[in-house]
């Protein structure tokens, strides 16, 4: 029988074997793991604080359903992100906030990051993404009164806009009030096939929505699996926006240029503007498109004889739910918002056959909602029946965005309180 | 020169087996492997499914 002096270097005798011996070097890889991501985190999201002023200008699928560039836009002081829709995208490039500021003319840029079509229940979701870090931040939440003439937001607009990176932000927030989360699950769960490739994002929403003690227990269950996920699809986006930055190279920021803006001549100028390429119709069209598409098919209806239909659907839209749980969503979150509606078009509402008076209930509902929560509100409704401020029922004309651009710079300067 | 060479296989014949049993060594190994599938599920998996489906814009 061998001693135990006479056994190599090292060599354990039979019996004294690790019970374990993976786990604990399992477990260190983990931790360096663990550490390498929240450091590499760290250095690429600086590495975006930087980039981001040369994105302000251009738009990019990633960082409209991503949250990295849109966390990076926020970090600046000098940066005023816009979430909208199709009112800050069509029309009048000159004129659209993204390119009237992307020279910081006053001291910043706006880095916009709407998207055509996109519904409210998704723009509360990116910011539910962002998080923590809109807390005492200005943003710009864009929408129209055109997004309460329909009962629901349609299933394409929605899906075509939908962010699975956004939508676990939301369902996995430590940020939110459990009863958001609830009420969000909830409509989201309307929209089955944009859960279909994501089961765990679909069970915990599903939980979230049962709202009995065994579904929050079973939502609890799936947090820390959640959380991952959310890591992990942050360490994609992260590498999307390097793939981005790499190919792109090029791209470089708008050199800042300081100018005095005299904001009455530049409305003035807008809408004189507007008169030579809006005068073939009394409704505010612009002459290509009336001849193209409204012309022939434009009809002017009975007064009031849309009322009806029109107050019902004001009435049922889940569209108010929306702009409530994304009000809420600012709210819990901390946000310096601006809420930035814009005037009905009521030359064509009234064609159209819905009355002033008809659309007075939507301006005093839209106004009850939003001053429930203490935040600036500015919908332009004194330029209901201006026939230059929009170009159709829902798209700001060149003086229309000439006073969007007015009072973005009035918020950030901080004159829009 | 041969001989030399030979000695030196046989030092390291003996000498290599008995470092890679010593617990720690073993234990940073086996760290490193399991670092290595990590590092190459992540390279795999770098590339998020960010798509949508198709949608065109009809609010003109």
């Amino acid at each position: 029988m061998s001693t135990p002096s006479s056994q190599p270097p090292g060599h354990q005798p039979a019996g004294n074997k690790a019970p374990t011996p993976h786990l604990i070097p399992a477990l260190a890889a983990i931790l360096v793991l663990v550490g390498a991501i929240f450091f590499l985190d760290r250095v690429t999201s600086a590495q975006e604080d930087q980039y981001v002023y040369r994105l302000a200008h251009i738009q990019q699928h990633q960082f409209a359903v991503g949250t990295v560039i849109m966390q990076a836009a926020i970090r600046q002081p000098d940066l005023l992100p816009v979430f909208g829709s199709s009112e800050m995208l069509l029309g009048a490039s000159g004129y659209r906030p993204r390119n009237f500021f992307s020279s910081s003319p006053t001291g910043f840029s706006v880095i916009d990051f709407s998207t055509k079509g996109i519904t409210l229940l998704n723009i509360t979701q990116d910011l539910a993404a962002i998080g923590p870090e809109l807390r005492g931040k200005k943003i710009v939440v864009s929408f129209t009164p055109d997004n309460f003439r329909v009962l629901e937001v349609g299933k394409d607009e929605y899906a075509g806009n939908f962010s699975r990176m956004h939508a676990y932000g939301l369902a996995f927030s430590p940020d939110l009030s459990m009863a958001l989360k609830q009420r969000m699950a909830r409509r989201m769960l309307d929209y089955p096939d944009t859960l279909s490739k994501d089961p765990i994002l679909a069970f915990a929403l599903q939980n979230l929505a049962a709202n009995t003690l065994p579904n929050q227990i079973l939502y609890y269950l799936t947090f820390p699996t959640g959380q991952l996920e959310n890591l992990g699809i942050r360490m994609q986006d992260h590498y999307s926006v390097r793939h981005f930055m790499q190919m792109n190279s090029s791209l470089s920021r708008i050199p800042p240029l300081s100018q005095k803006i005299n904001w009455s001549d530049l409305v003035s100028e807008a809408e004189n503007q507007q008169k030579i390429i809006s005068s073939n119709n009394p409704y505010g069209f612009e002459n290509d498109a009336w001849l193209k598409h409204y012309h022939d098919t434009f009809e002017v209806k009975q007064p009031a004889s849309g009322d009806s239909e029109y107050l019902n659907t004001l009435a049922a839209t889940k569209e108010w739910e929306d702009m409530d749980m994304l009000l809420q969503t600012l709210n819990e979150l901390g946000a310096k918002p601006l809420i930035l509606g814009r005037p009905i078009n009521g030359i064509l509402y009234t064609a159209a056959g819905i009355s002033s008076r008809a659309q007075q209930v939507y301006y005093n509902r839209i106004q009850t909602l939003v001053g429930r929560y203490y935040i600036p509100f500015l919908d332009f409704r004194d330029y209901t029946n201006d026939r230059y401020f929009n170009i159709d029922i829902s798209h700001p004309s060149r003086k229309g965005y000439a006073i969007t651009d007015q009072t973005l710079d009035a918020f950030f300067h901080g004159m829009i309180k | 020169m041969k001989e030399k060479a030979i000695i030196m296989w046989n030092h390291y014949r003996t000498a290599i087996p008995a470092f890679l049993a010593i617990p720690w060594v073993r234990g940073i190994l086996l760290m490193l492997y399991y670092l290595a599938i990590m590092a190459g599920l992540l390279y795999l998996y770098r590339n998020g499914d960010f798509s949508t489906p198709p949608f065109v814009y009809q609010g003109f």
